[in-house]
């Protein structure tokens, strides 16, 4: 086997390393762009590897779901008036609020949603954590 | 009611946002707005903040909503609360709306073990790809998908 066909591979893996240290590099300066751009880069020239694949799926620009939701409108201004004129005596819980009515209040977020699912009907709350 | 800009439909959904939550990490009037996440079918408040790069999620959320840090690539984010380690992972998100359409995104959020001080809805992985305008008068949100 010529000897360029079987360096080959490991110099296509060090180089997706190489992009993928540069990308990340980028990402966490905030260089979000910059990094789209270096791993658009990589893979042009054919490169991949399990990060770089990782990169694509989490640097991909966020994509609107059309038609996909149809949930009913809600309005929370009672929810939002009850965190403004009685959260302050649930300091370090999280609460659910539905309505302008306390539905669940405990320490841990876990807690609150299972109460909340032991519920009939099922409530469409917002919850909130007051520190 | 949505905004039109030179005759074609700007946002398609609007919600109220509230704006004293002083229980959160940075006191005082800001811009809360709700969304939902992943598969949880209640609704929370993030702080609407174009100047974070990424969105930031509770970890207590991050975890009943399945966002696992493994799925990311493990990354120091920086911003004026400091560093934290996390990771950049994909998830669904939606804006609920009081008036119009909600809007559902594909996006990317940060989460991180260490983070229990709120969450933060950031410009990159989200907001870049949403149209959206206030109205302090109403404290109303208008939101809606980039043509």
């Amino acid at each position: 086997m010529p000897r360029a066909l079987a360096i080959l591979p490991d110099e296509s893996s060090t180089q997706a390393n190489s992009y993928s240290t540069l990308i990340r590099d980028h990402v966490e300066k905030g260089q979000v762009l910059a990094a789209r751009r270096l791993l658009e880069l990589a893979l042009d020239q054919g490169l991949a590897s399990p990060d770089l694949e990782l990169w694509r799926r989490t640097l991909a620009p966020p994509r609107v779901l059309q038609g996909k939701n149809s949930a009913t409108p809600t309005d929370r201004s009672r929810e939002f008036q009850w965190l403004e004129n009685e959260s302050h005596a649930y300091r370090g819980q999280w609460v659910a609020v539905e309505g302008g009515r306390l539905l669940a209040a405990a320490d841990s977020l876990k807690a609150v949603l299972a109460k909340l699912a032991r519920m009939v009907p099922k409530p469409q709350a917002l919850v909130h954590r007051i520190d | 009611m949505t905004l039109t800009r030179k005759g074609q439909e700007f946002t398609t959904g609007s919600a109220r946002f509230h704006d004293s939550a002083s229980n959160h990490l940075e006191p005082g009037s800001k811009v809360f707005v709700r969304f939902r996440i992943a598969h949880l079918e209640h609704e929370f408040l993030g702080l609407l903040d174009t100047g974070a790069t990424w969105s930031i999620v509770d970890w207590e959320i991050a975890v009943l909503a399945g966002l696992r840090p493994e799925s990311g690539h493990r990354i120091r984010y920086s911003g004026r609360w400091g560093t934290i380690e996390g990771s950049v992972v994909t998830c669904s998100f939606l804006l609920p709306a009081s008036e119009g359409e909600p809007l559902e995104i594909q996006g990317s959020v940060f989460v991180s073990t260490d983070w229990r001080a709120g969450n933060f809805i950031g410009y990159r992985g989200l907001l870049e790809r949403i149209r959206f305008a206030l109205d302090p008068q109403e404290n109303r949100f208008y939101f809606g998908p980039c043509a």
